[in-house]
């Protein structure tokens, strides 16, 4: 039977209320934070207290009882799986809402419908139409009253192309805004992730699990999933004394398709460390050509301290494929021809018209860079024969080799020749000695210069049948190393030399053969050598990688021989991201910056985004609008330029007589167009119809000439865009207007209008009205109005990819961008409601598991109240127990 | 297991709570606006269909004014012509106040006591005809074909005599009928007007004046003659005769001896019968009095004024086959220009009367490849005044305009003096051109009524445009309009929905365990 502690109860009845007690509390804790944001469930970490140990003289019916409960911890309860799903859920609606929202903008700006009169008849539909109405009146009378009514119309029309291009501008600039401002969003996030992960950090050093920091960092980090795709990993660190400390990384969650870029992983936090992301104004000229082991070799090659940086020859080693960046010229243009630099600062600069996001290097809060040691150990070869592995061996002794000498190397045996003093007599010696020439295969004077023995002992080797192809030799100083050419164990059967080299080097006979050099010592690496430092074959210091990393090798030894250090170092850089690295709203914002659709150019798909093809953001619906207010420009103005033909459709001069190309018989036709001998004739002049009617006086009628330019005080066409379209300043002026026929009928001017008395009839301008109701070519303007013309994305973006970006009337086209809007709008808008469901349902999830619930806390409360009363109600019942025994008992008698 | 905690709950019902928000709110949209979608993204085809219908709609609108125009256009022509066919034909019963009418009563007046004034009446009526066809619609001449700036119309006089131009062209312009020699090539004149087939740039009329070459005997003498019978001593050459057949001569002096016929030409005894052969090679006599007779001298300066080829006076054949000199007059040449001039009017007329002037009344006005109207497209809103009252001339070299045909009768009327006979000549020529004048009226006519189908085709266009901007309000209206009580009906439900949604919020937290903690 065991003994008993008399107060051991009370201990345990103790704990029991210490266990509850805590337990309220975090209910409390619980239920008082119900509704904070981002809030996990914490619960209390109890186990069973048992003390003392088995003993041998334990009795076997000693039964050891619990001592009561402990309270080891405080945790939470959370689900990283769920957090995971959550996140990347939440890039989905980040993105898709931020490019929902960017549509619905455009919408806003685009989308006629249920605007205009007659409860829908759009703006811009309508003045079209409005334009139709007056080409159809000048086509019914072509009197200056309907060209003024034809050119308030078209005013009104360029207008709203003008009001819409300028919309569209203000959006893209209010998104370039935005982008701005979720740069500066993001920045303050990774900062504050990064102060909590110190924080934390210290707070795990001390022992606290720093709970409602972790809950504040899943909060911050739930918030850049949203604006970018991202991935978390927690990982142990181990800081010293055994301790090991939470370590949480967030990179980029690896969103490019292109699997050869890297960039699309880059680490934004990293335990204390943390970056920054920059939309710079401006980026570096890139160099196409860069290849990092190029880089990696010339940053070797100039880590050699003798290389001179000031030395051309030694500049003109480094490979210009391993800079970065193209070096500026004096106005910041890239050199021509170009140089390289590896300094941002002197590389030539463009515009960051993509809106690249760059990551800037992982710092701490005091401004350290980030690095990466991994250290790995490697204990040179001791009876392992690496290609390393190394078997010196040396001269005892210092005695030079002497003419005479011998050197066996498997069965053959070579002579050191030379000149070598011999006894007059032998038996005498004091007789004194002379001189004798010795034949040998390598003289006494070579043998004893490391570089010749070495040689010549290679040479020996291969000569032999023991060891051709197994050692290679040289020479280190005055040791000779021979170096194995195979791994392997040494021994045979180990795949290695068959046996271990034995080099036998009989010593000169002397007078008597009797003195001894030594035998050849072999040595072992790591067993009394030294370390290889220096050693070509081991080569020690740092040396640069292609992935950017620095590798340190250094040599230790230890007990058992010398081990290699290497330091393999990763080192944090500036990253520029590529176009697709990023998912998330950050994304979706520069998808609408970006996004050009059949505009963007073969360039851009092949080398900046496979899919910007697809992706329509603000440009596209920019360039689609300049396409449009371009092709109407270009019609018009071509159908209000060009020359007179008379009835038959003849070009004419001015006094009507039909023009001919010199030496080709018959009319140029306008109707039936050039026969072959007269196009023989203009390709043959190297002219162009146009100009040749130009330069041959060719008719033109009245008012002839631009009807829309690039700005309203000027004539000037070229590159009319949506925002620039106006009415060109001579049809403002009146010297220009809409010219209702170019058919001058019976070579005769039909002069001007006359009034009644005969006197010509003269517009607002004093100009004479001409004299015509002809109006095939105000026909013509009429039917352009429904014309289907091909848009062609090219004509506006030199290089663009899409060849049809739409072929129908102005209006369809109007119509065009609108459905392609619309069908977008649509489809985002599917694919939100799709993620957002998701992500409220994994919401919900994650609440299931971390979130406080009302009924759960009642009855956490419940259980720790009863458990603390029955730990009180223990107490007393111990305490009467004890009562009993101490004073109630041994009374007997008394 | 998954927990359902309160703020899971709590979120859970936010969410919900805003979709049935949401869905309230558009179906409120829906009712406020009466439309069934607001944007492209709605409905992307239904909202690019109901712009087209709009657009058509608005076409049609202004479609329909152009139409009602030119129909006005129409109207107000088909008046014009009106008057004009009251002012030609007679069936007002004025007869005296219609060209028909005064023509007849001219042709039917021998006495000629009102001729003048009848011509006179002519005259005006014609006038009146070209001063109607001058009329304006607005501020455009309706009868000016593509040209409605200008008069159409205009009388000017030329060599004192009144004509009539189109815009411009001589109505009767017709290519001048020139004289060729036996071998049907044109005679070409040299600047002189002498003969020069090769490099001649003049043509000679076709009714140049022609006079007969003394007339030869069968060996090619000239036969002259006095007092009826030959004379080879005189001076009086015998020009153009006319012959009796021996047999016919014969068979007269039996059936009427005094017939004109038989006092035919003698020899020079003065009793035997002068023998020719006639064209047919038959035995023939000269009758008195159809020949002329000249002296050397005239013949002289008949040669001297002739047409001369090379040295000697150009000689052709008259209808009869007698040689001819042909006057060298002014009359008798036609300049290179004036033919051109004459072709080249010829041209215009026909361009002129053919000339179209396209709208666009909502036939769909469509241009093909080569950037012409498709004409069936358009409608032909021409009205060339040409047309009505005739251009060119006849076969016969008479006007087909009935200007023209007036001012020519008036001519034929004006040669004789008032209060004599008509001559049988003139009154052929003038009967003649009455009844050139009825092919004018008749042509005019069926002009008018060509025309009047024009004015039904705009009419018939009008009640379609009407119908088909209707037809099209309707279109886009079932596309875009709510239907009211369904709309109404869905707000209805998704306010009971919202509102079902509002009382679960306001219990959702009022009892937990809490509450029934002790």
């Amino acid at each position: 039977m065991g003994t008993v502690g008399t107060f051991d109860a009370f201990t345990t009845a103790r704990l029991g209320i210490y266990a509850a007690h805590k337990g309220l509390s975090v209910t409390g804790n619980n239920i008082a934070n119900i509704n904070t944001k981002g809030y996990t469930r914490q619960v209390v970490d109890q186990v069973s207290l048992k003390t003392g140990a088995n003993d041998m003289y334990r009795s076997q019916f000693d039964n050891h009882v619990g001592n009561g409960a402990l309270v080891t911890g405080i945790s939470q309860i959370r689900d990283p799986y769920l957090d995971i799903r959550f996140r990347n859920t939440s890039s989905d609606v980040g993105f898709y809402d931020e490019k929902l929202a960017g549509l619905q903008k455009l919408k806003s700006i685009l989308d006629e419908v249920g605007k205009g009169e007659n409860k829908g008849d759009g703006l811009l539909y309508a003045q079209l139409q409005d334009l139709a109405d007056a080409l159809r009146a000048i086509s019914a009378d072509p009197t200056k009253d309907n060209d003024t009514l034809a050119m308030t119309s078209a005013d009104a029309l360029v207008s709203l192309f003008n009001t819409y291009a300028n919309k569209l501008e203000n959006l893209r600039v209010e998104y370039v805004d935005s982008l701005k401002q979720d740069v500066t969003a993001v920045n303050d996030i990774l900062t504050n992730i990064r102060n909590l992960n110190e924080t934390i950090r210290e707070s795990d050093v001390h022992g606290d699990p720093a709970l409602e920091m972790r809950d504040e960092r899943n909060r911050q980090i739930d918030a850049l999933s949203e604006y970018m795709h991202i991935k978390v990993t927690y990982s142990m660190e181990d800081i010293g004394g055994g301790l090991e400390v939470e370590r949480c990384t967030i990179s980029l969650a690896n969103d490019n398709p292109d699997p050869s870029v890297t960039t699309d992983s880059s680490i934004l936090v990293d335990g204390i460390y943390g970056s920054q992301i920059a939309l710079p104004e401006k980026l570096p000229v890139m160099n196409e050509n860069y290849d990092p082991a190029a880089a990696a070799a010339n940053k070797n090659l100039m880590a050699d301290p003798n290389f001179d940086p000031t030395d051309p020859a030694d500049m003109a080693k480094l490979d210009p494929n391993g800079f970065r960046y193209v070096k500026a010229d004096a106005d910041g243009k890239p050199m021509d021809p170009p140089e390289y630099t590896d300094d941002a600062g002197e590389a030539a600069e463009v515009d960051n018209k993509n809106y690249i996001i760059t990551i800037g290097k992982l710092l701490d809060a005091g401004g350290e860079e980030w690095a990466k040691p991994t250290t790995t150990w490697t204990r040179l070869a001791d009876g392992v024969i690496g290609v390393k592995a190394k078997y010196t061996f040396t001269v005892e002794g210092s005695e030079a080799w002497e003419a005479g000498d011998e050197i066996t190397i498997g069965k053959n045996t070579y002579k050191i020749g030379g000149t070598k003093q011999v006894p007059v007599d032998p038996g005498d010696p004091d007789a004194g000695t002379k001189p004798e020439k010795v034949d040998g295969d390598i003289s006494a004077a070579d043998a004893n210069k490391p570089e010749k023995m070495a040689a010549f002992i290679a040479k020996c080797l291969d000569g032999s049948d023991d060891y051709k192809d197994t050692y290679t030799v040289r020479a280190n100083g005055d040791k000779i190393i021979f170096t194995a050419k195979n791994s392997g164990v040494v021994g045979a059967g180990n795949g290695g030399p068959d046996a271990e080299p034995t080099l036998n080097v009989t010593p000169g006979a002397g007078a008597a053969g009797t003195t001894t050099l030594g035998a050849i010592t072999e040595v072992r690496p790591g067993v009394d050598s030294e370390p290889p430092v220096n050693d070509p074959d081991y080569p020690g210091g740092t040396t640069w990688n292609p992935d950017g990393s620095e590798t340190k090798i250094t040599f230790v030894e230890g007990e058992n021989g010398w081990m290699k250090c290497t330091v393999v170092v990763e080192h944090t850089y500036d990253v520029t991201l590529d176009h697709n690295d990023l998912h998330g709203s950050l994304q979706a914002t520069r998808e609408l910056l970006t996004g050009e659709g059949d505009f963007a150019t073969t360039d851009t798909i092949a080398d900046v985004d496979e899919n910007a093809a697809i992706k329509r953001g603000i440009p596209y619906y920019q360039k689609s609008f300049d396409l449009l207010a371009r092709q109407f420009a270009e019609q018009y103005n071509k159908l209000n330029q060009g020359y007179m033909v008379n009835e038959k459709g003849n070009y004419i001069d001015a006094d009507g007589k039909e023009l001919e190309i010199g030496g080709v018989p018959g009319p140029v036709s306008k109707t039936n167009g050039l026969t072959a001998e007269q196009e023989a004739a203009l390709e043959a002049a190297d002219l162009d119809l146009n100009t040749w009617l130009e330069l041959n006086n060719a008719k033109k009628p009245e008012g002839v000439g631009v009807l829309f330019s690039n700005r309203n005080d000027g004539d000037d066409t070229e590159g009319i865009t949506a925002a620039n379209i106006s009415i060109s300043a001579s049809w403002s002026r009146g010297d220009v207007k809409i010219v209702p026929t170019f058919v001058e009928l019976f070579g005769k001017d039909p002069g001007p209008l006359l009034d009644e008395n005969g006197n010509p009839v003269l517009d607002e301008n004093g100009k004479p009205i001409p004299n015509t109701t002809q109006n095939e070519n105000a026909n013509h303007m009429l039917t352009m109005i429904n014309q289907s013309l091909l848009y062609d994305p090219r004509t506006l973006v030199e290089g663009a990819n899409g060849t049809k970006l739409f072929q129908g009337s102005f209006n369809d086209m109007f119509s065009n961008m609108n459905i392609v809007l619309g069908n977008d709008q649509r489809t985002t808008n599917t694919k939100l409601s799709a993620h957002y469901s998701s992500l409220v349902e994994t919401d919900t999830s994650r609440d299931g598991v971390s979130g406080v619930d009302l009924n759960d806390e009642a009855m956490n409360m419940m259980q720790y109240q009863k458990a603390y009363s029955a730990a009180c109600r223990l107490m007393t019942a111990i305490d009467e127990a004890l009562d009993r025994l101490i004073n109630n008992t041994g009374i007997a008698g008394r | 297991m998954i927990r359902a905690t309160t703020g899971g709950v709590l979120k859970s019902y936010r969410s919900n709570l805003m979709n049935s928000f949401i869905s309230l709110n558009k179906a409120r949209d829906t009712v406020l606006s009466q439309r069934v979608f607001n944007s492209y993204a709605e409905d992307p085809a239904a909202a690019a269909k109901a712009f087209k219908l709009r657009k058509s709609r608005m076409s049609v609108e202004s479609q329909y004014d152009i139409c009602n125009d030119a129909y006005r256009k129409y109207q107000t022509a088909w008046s014009c012509l009106d008057s004009v066919d009251k002012l030609i034909d007679t069936d007002n019963g004025k007869a005296l106040s219609t060209l028909k009418g005064t023509t007849l009563k001219m042709l039917n007046d021998p006495t000629g006591d009102a001729r003048e004034q009848l011509a006179e009446a002519l005259d005006q009526m014609s006038e009146t005809i070209v001063q109607t066809l001058n009329q304006k619609y607005g501020d455009n001449f309706i009868f000016a074909g593509a040209d409605g700036h200008n008069v159409p119309f205009e009388v000017r006089q030329v060599d004192g005599q009144n004509k009539l131009f189109y815009r411009g062209v001589d109505v009767d312009a017709a290519v001048p009928e020139t004289m060729k020699d036996a071998a049907g090539a044109d005679i070409r004149l040299d600047k002189d007007g002498n003969i020069d087939m090769a490099n001649g740039t003049s043509y000679l009329a076709a009714d140049a004046e022609m006079v007969n070459a003394p007339a030869t005997d069968a060996a090619g003498n000239v036969i002259k003659v006095k007092d009826g019978k030959l004379d080879a001593a005189g001076d009086n050459l015998m020009t153009g005769y006319t012959t009796i057949t021996k047999a016919d001569y014969e068979a007269l002096v039996k059936a009427d001896p005094n017939a004109p016929e038989t006092n035919v030409l003698k020899d020079a005894d003065g009793t035997t019968l002068y023998e020719v052969k006639d064209k047919d090679g038959n035995d023939a006599y000269i009758i008195i009095g159809t020949y002329d007779t000249m002296t050397d001298a005239e013949l002289q300066d008949l040669k001297d004024s002739a047409i001369q080829d090379g040295t000697a006076p150009y000689m052709v054949k008259d209808e009869n086959g007698d040689d001819c000199y042909i006057i060298n007059s002014k009359d008798s040449i036609i300049s290179e220009a004036e033919y051109e001039k004459a072709c080249s009017d010829v041209e215009k007329l026909k361009y002129l009367a053919n000339e179209k002037y396209f709208v666009d009344i909502g036939l769909g006005f469509q241009e093909n490849e080569k950037g012409n109207l498709i004409e069936a497209s358009g409608f032909n809103a021409s009205l060339v005044g040409l047309n009505f009252i005739g251009y060119g001339k006849d076969a016969d070299g008479e006007p087909k305009n009935i200007y023209s045909l007036v001012q020519r009768m008036k001519e034929v009327a004006g040669r004789i003096r008032e209060g004599e006979e008509w001559s049988n000549f003139d009154y052929e020529e003038f009967n003649g051109l009455v009844k050139k004048l009825e092919g004018a009226s008749s042509s005019f006519k069926t002009a008018y009524t060509n025309m009047d189908a024009g004015t039904t085709k705009l009419k018939n266009n009008l009640s379609l445009l009407e119908e088909n901007f209707y037809n099209l309000q309707e279109q886009y209206a079932d596309l875009e309009d709510a239907d009211m009580a369904e709309s109404i009906t869905s707000f209805i439900w998704a306010q009971y929905c919202y509102n079902a949604a509002l009382k679960v919020g306001n219990s959702i937290l009022s009892e937990s365990l809490m509450d029934y903690l002790n």
